[in-house]
């Protein structure tokens, strides 16, 4: 059979250790997938690059609040991310593609969901962690089923997690507890800031949230990295926006189910869409391209999914927030909801109405 | 407490809090094991959804009015409770055979080890004899208690096995690390998808 030879050489190439350079040129022309089809010139580093874009102004102010630990651990867990990525590659006979930036933008997501006083070691391994264990080891980009950066951060929060709820702390700008050291502290039962501030308790709640708009927009120093500023996590959803990279519906659907839900439950609405990590995980984290669902409709069930589990948790558990969790699991939900959740293949919308049409038709004359 | 909410506690706990697979790992060798094909792990989640039902049931009837009274339980369970799975199990399988034959094909070995899967001596003993459940909602359950708290149990065990099994179908056309290829990333999947219940330990205080 003459269509199956290039296979078979590839195949031999393979087992050989030979890098398959030519092969891989070949059957990136014979890229098979499902139509339609649109040619367009974005690249993966493209989309990436402008995704990191979108995430400077709040990674320059994060670091700005968080001073040159929160430095640190930025650099080191895209560090880690870049280095892992580029050691299995390698290890695996395959083309090192950290010029696509995706493990960058993996290493900085991690980075910006840490709190800025960690030791150095723990954000580089959860780089090492959120690329071998949430990336590669599915088969590298496009094929992971969880998304990277939250792989690692849930690996990191599970494991020090004394270091992953208290460590902000201490960081320079935040008033609390600022004359003692972090040994001094067995447990502190939150995970988020806002929660040691005692605002999550639900009676006060109500009377005091709208003394915390303010920081919360602009600059709140309890917050982790990338928390530290809603207005900023804005500003790049509006670029994401602009460029199309990402569905509005995700974030859109998600912040407006915690929303609604948390309004029902008795928190002030505009507190809950503001506080914690729900702004960055909807804007930058939920919509995530590999792990979400491809349809609209399923963008939607993905999206009101992270919501109610976010909100649950926030209100019902320990955790004082939930949005990692929460994505975690509809990533996992992911595949689920694409089996059932199919696209209207094209000309069937028409068709049906056609036949609708026709029926109407043929009921008139009958009547 | 309030009696409906004793209830609705009683399943979440058995459904996610402590889902069976994900956060207490019984009944690994069907998640496995029967998790490569969707159809398949929907055959096995409703044929464990029966046999877990309805071994609770006997095992209930069995411990209250028969063993405890004898005052055998203690040493006697675990061979009366295997008893009731392994015949219940019998006759699944000879319905699905006759409905069915595409799906006792599939299903293969795995239909039989429903016997010896774990997860259902767990729910039968965890359901029925005092002191071995782990929520803290009640010392020994009543007959419906048991019931829900079993259809908690069987609908974790269903719902994960079946985003298991999609999560795998999905990455069938992935090339995923020879070394990794089959039980090793189920593992390293189930891995991931335990940490994000984690999430729910803890819920409502269970």
């Amino acid at each position: 059979m003459p269509e199956k030879q290039p296979d078979s050489e590839l195949e031999k190439e393979q087992e050989a250790g030979v890098e398959p350079d030519e092969a891989r040129a070949e059957s990136r022309l014979l890229n098979i997938g499902v139509s339609p089809h649109i040619r367009d010139s974005s690249t993966t580093a493209g989309i990436m690059g402008w995704v990191i874009v979108a995430l400077l102004p709040i990674t320059a102010y994060g670091i700005y609040m968080g001073g040159v630990s929160a430095a640190i651990v930025v650099a080191m867990s895209i560090l880690g991310a870049v280095a892992t990525e580029a050691v299995i590659q390698r290890l695996r006979h395959e083309p090192v593609t950290v010029n696509d930036l995706s493990a960058v933008l993996t290493g900085l997501l991690l980075g910006l969901t840490l709190p800025p006083e960690l030791p150095f070691w723990m954000p580089l391994l959860g780089g090492i962690v959120a690329i071998a264990l949430g990336k590669q080891v599915f088969g590298g980009l496009g094929h992971n089923i969880f998304n990277p950066a939250l792989v690692g951060r849930a690996v990191l929060f599970v494991s020090y997690s004394k270091y992953m709820t208290t460590s902000y702390l201490f960081s320079p700008k935040a008033p609390v507890f600022a004359s003692q050291s972090i040994k001094s502290i067995n447990a502190i039962t939150t995970a988020t800031p806002l929660a040691a501030q005692g605002l999550v308790r639900k009676d006060e709640l109500t009377v005091a949230a709208s003394r915390y708009y303010g920081p919360l927009l602009v600059g709140n120093p309890w917050g982790c990295i990338g928390e530290v500023s809603a207005v900023l996590i804005l500003v790049g959803l509006a670029i994401l926006l602009y460029k199309g990279l990402v569905d509005w519906r995700i974030p859109v659907c998600y912040v407006g189910t915690v929303v609604v839900l948390s309004w029902i439950l008795g928190m002030d609405p505009l507190f809950a869409a503001l506080a914690g990590g729900l702004l960055f995980g909807a804007c930058f984290m939920a919509t995530d391209y590999v792990t979400n669902p491809m349809t609209a409709w399923g963008k939607v069930i993905f999206a009101v999914g992270c919501g109610i589990v976010t909100t649950v948790l926030r209100f019902y558990s320990n955790l004082p927030e939930g949005v990692m969790f929460a994505i975690l699991l509809m990533n996992g939900f992911t595949p689920l909801i694409d089996r059932y959740v199919k696209p209207v293949p094209y000309g069937v919308r028409a068709m049906r109405r056609a036949q609708a049409a026709a029926e109407a038709e043929q009921a008139g004359e009958a009547a | 407490m309030n009696e409906a909410y004793r209830y609705f506690l009683i399943f979440l706990g058995a459904l996610l809090i402590y889902n069976i697979l994900l956060i207490r790992f019984i009944a690994l060798c069907p998640l496995i094991g029967v998790s490569t094909q969707v159809e398949t792990s929907i055959g096995m989640a409703m044929s464990v959804l029966f046999v877990m039902t309805m071994a609770t049931t006997a095992s209930w009837v069995a411990w209250n009015y028969i063993l405890e009274p004898l005052g055998v339980g203690e040493f006697l369970y675990i061979p009366v409770f295997i008893l009731i799975i392994a015949s219940l199990v019998q006759f699944t399988e000879m319905f699905i055979k006759k409905v069915s034959p595409p799906l006792y094909r599939a299903m293969g070995i795995y239909l039989p080890l429903i016997t010896t899967n774990c997860a259902v001596l767990a729910a039968a003993t965890e359901a029925v004899k005092p002191g071995f459940l782990k929520l803290n909602v009640a010392y020994h359950f009543s007959l419906p208690e048991a019931l829900i708290y079993t259809i908690g149990v069987a609908l974790g065990f269903g719902l994960v096995l079946i985003v298991f099994a999609c999560i795998r179908e999905r990455l069938e056309t992935s090339p995923v690390p020879h070394a990794f290829k089959g039980a090793p990333i189920a593992f390293i999947i189930a891995a991931c998808l335990s940490l994000a219940f984690m999430g729910f330990a803890n819920l409502l205080g269970l």
